[in-house]
């Protein structure tokens, strides 16, 4: 691993830091990654999902898009303007659950796992 | 009115000036220089982030759009603050645990960094200054407008500000420029809002009533005004959605905060401050086709970019009154400010790639004291200034707006696919990587020159925003790259990156 066959070895990194074979093997680490990635990936999927609605509402179902539903407002309007506070609940809840659930464990793999510098 | 803008102009000139000469003392080493010390704070970074996405364009331009086309502008103010809830849950931890400086820093982790760096220095400067080049020329057109001078000066002014900016004070002056520009551009924001609403009773229903019985906008609240096409709608929107996490000026951002937890904050923090403002752009736009008529607006600017502005002078008591002319002078001087602010961001990324991914990592092999990286930076910071100021001068006769479409695509197109590949695909080899990035670019460039925004009518590409077919072919061309090529190192040194990108296992 000392030769730098092919400038790998980035300077710009200290690359052994840590045991990193044994960290990925862990059940720790694949805790994180099933943690962090059950709520990723419905997120992204319903994410997906919203504006492929709102693509199709506005371009072929646009009798249903300008119906108006409060007063003025039409549904195109309305479901726009919710999309800002139910993406934003998402990225806070995504927050709270990774603070809570997920961090407290990388910490745990930081501490068993990483080298201290220099050593 | 020309007056009263430049002196507001001047003072806040000044206030920038300051904040560079504080960095510039500030500023010891290349961490200082490139991740402003790491020391920004989580809503720092958020407001800095939001700036860059509060710019002309969002400000003047999608207001434009709607006052003359409808509702369907919004799209832009919807995806541009969507789209950091996919930076949120996709990249950003994942980046800040992984690099250093440069979003480069995390594909080249993998893979062979001889070959990535270059390639991602070069693609890096080619979408910053893609991006660099329609801002400046609007800068310049927009100084023709409203201060009375001629296009040249203004891009020369831009130019040189941004320069001196990025030169001496680095990331620290582009982050806190950046933030004070937010904050006026929030507070004026608000300030039109509701002046504009007040016309109405602060009742969106009055507001929409007198949008629908205003001759020429009765279908303004109907989607399909601006966005013929239907396929269009779907790629804009998906491109816009998912290409910001592939934008190395935002990307670049998430190193200047001290940890993982502040980068996920700050993700959050610049939904907050875009939703805040993104959510009024429809009031500025019908407001100004209702109060100032589109045929005023057009009369003096047929591109729409002076709807805001003449929207803020009516609303402040009209022409010739003090609160009306105050009101715009301010709104314009605040949109000049917004294009130096963003320019800088650019150019601190472009210069950057040169200077860090090229030549510290590739030409020095990583072996430079923290004086001359900085010195490094600077001087590039001042050739890609005078680039960006020449070729600006040289296209500013040309309408250049598609160049913004052009960068967005070449970015999604080359650098998502790596990016994502790098951090959670094991197969991924560096000929890969390389035909993926080589191949984006090349087919952003030749979609959107073969499509409507540059051929016009007779395009040979139906899309003016290429996103939904090339961003698909950028993620096959790497996918079959790297399935037909071996990496046993990359597929090695996977393990690593993906302990130090899921845990912030020995991040900086």
């Amino acid at each position: 691993m000392e030769e730098k066959v092919d400038g790998r070895w980035d300077k710009a990194f200290e690359t052994e830091k840590g045991h990193w074979q044994e960290a990925y093997d862990s059940d720790l680490y694949k805790k994180v990654v099933r943690r962090r990635f059950g709520f990723v990936i419905p997120a992204i999927v319903m994410f997906c999902l919203l504006f492929f609605i709102l693509f199709t509402l506005q371009q072929f179902l646009r009798v249903l898009a300008n119906t108006m539903v409060i007063g003025n407002m039409n549904v195109n309007f309305v479901y726009t303007m919710l999309l800002f506070p139910v993406l934003w609940l998402t990225g806070l809840i995504f927050l709270r659950y990774v603070r809570k659930n997920v961090y407290p464990l990388e910490e745990e793999i930081i501490n068993k796992y990483g080298k201290k510098r220099g050593a | 009115m020309e007056n009263l803008a430049i002196y507001i102009f001047l003072v806040l000139i000044t206030v920038t000036l300051i904040i560079t000469y504080v960095s510039a003392r500030l500023m010891k080493t290349a961490t200082d220089y490139y991740a402003a010390g790491r020391k920004i704070k989580g809503w720092q970074n958020g407001l800095a982030i939001a700036g860059e996405f509060m710019a002309s364009a969002a400000f003047l331009g999608i207001a434009g759009i709607i006052a003359f086309s409808g509702i369907d502008g919004q799209i832009f103010s919807i995806c541009w603050f969507a789209s950091y809830l996919v930076v949120l849950l996709l990249v950003a931890e994942a980046i800040r645990n992984s690099g250093k400086f440069t979003f480069a820093d995390v594909i080249s982790y993998r893979l062979n960094s001889h070959v990535m760096r270059p390639i991602a220095a070069i693609t890096t400067f080619v979408v910053c200054i893609t991006y660099l080049i329609p801002q400046m020329v609007a800068a310049g057109a927009l100084a023709k407008l409203l201060f009375g001078i001629s296009t040249t000066w203004g891009i020369v002014i831009v130019g040189v500000l941004m320069v001196i900016y990025i030169a001496f004070g680095g990331m620290v002056a582009a982050t806190w420029i950046q933030i004070v520009k937010a904050v006026l551009l929030l507070s004026g924001a608000y300030v039109l809002a509701i002046a504009v609403m007040a016309q109405f009773n602060f009742s969106i229903n009055d507001f929409f009533g007198a949008v629908m019985n205003t001759k020429g906008l009765e279908h303004h609240l109907e989607p399909g005004g601006w966005l013929k096409n239907p396929w269009e709608r779907y790629s804009l929107g998906f491109s816009l959605l998912f290409g910001t996490a592939a934008l190395p000026h935002v990307l670049m951002r998430f190193y200047t905060v001290p940890s993982k937890n502040h980068a996920q904050s700050s993700a959050l923090w610049t939904m907050t401050f875009m939703g805040m403002f993104h959510i009024l752009t429809f009031i500025f736009g019908l407001g100004a086709a209702v109060l100032v008529g589109n045929s005023v607006i057009k009369s003096l600017d047929p591109g729409g970019n002076l709807a805001v502005p003449l929207l803020a002078r009516i609303v402040g008591g009209g022409a010739g009154t003090f609160g009306g002319e105050f009101l715009m002078a301010f709104i314009i001087t605040v949109a000049f400010i917004t294009i130096i602010a963003a320019v800088s961001g650019l150019c601190i990324a472009a210069s950057s790639a040169f200077s860090y991914d090229f030549w510290f990592n590739v030409v020095k092999k990583g072996q430079q004291s923290q004086k001359d990286q900085m010195n490094t930076a600077r001087i590039s910071a001042l050739i890609i200034g005078s680039l960006a100021i020449l070729f600006s001068l040289s296209v500013q006769r040309q309408n250049v707006a598609y160049l913004s479409g052009l960068a967005f695509a070449m970015a999604a197109t080359a650098h998502l696919p790596t990016i994502i590949f790098s951090l959670y695909w094991k197969k991924l080899t560096t000929t890969g990587a390389v035909i993926g990035m080589l191949g984006g670019v090349l087919i952003g460039i030749v979609l959107v020159l073969t499509g409507p925004q540059f051929m016009g009518k007779k395009a040979l590409f139906p899309l003016a925003n290429p996103g939904i077919v090339s961003i698909p072919i950028g993620f096959l061309l790497t996918y079959f790259g790297s399935i037909f090529t071996k990496d046993s190192e990359a597929a090695h040194k996977y393990v690593e990156l993906s302990v130090r990108s899921q845990s912030g296992l020995g991040a900086e």
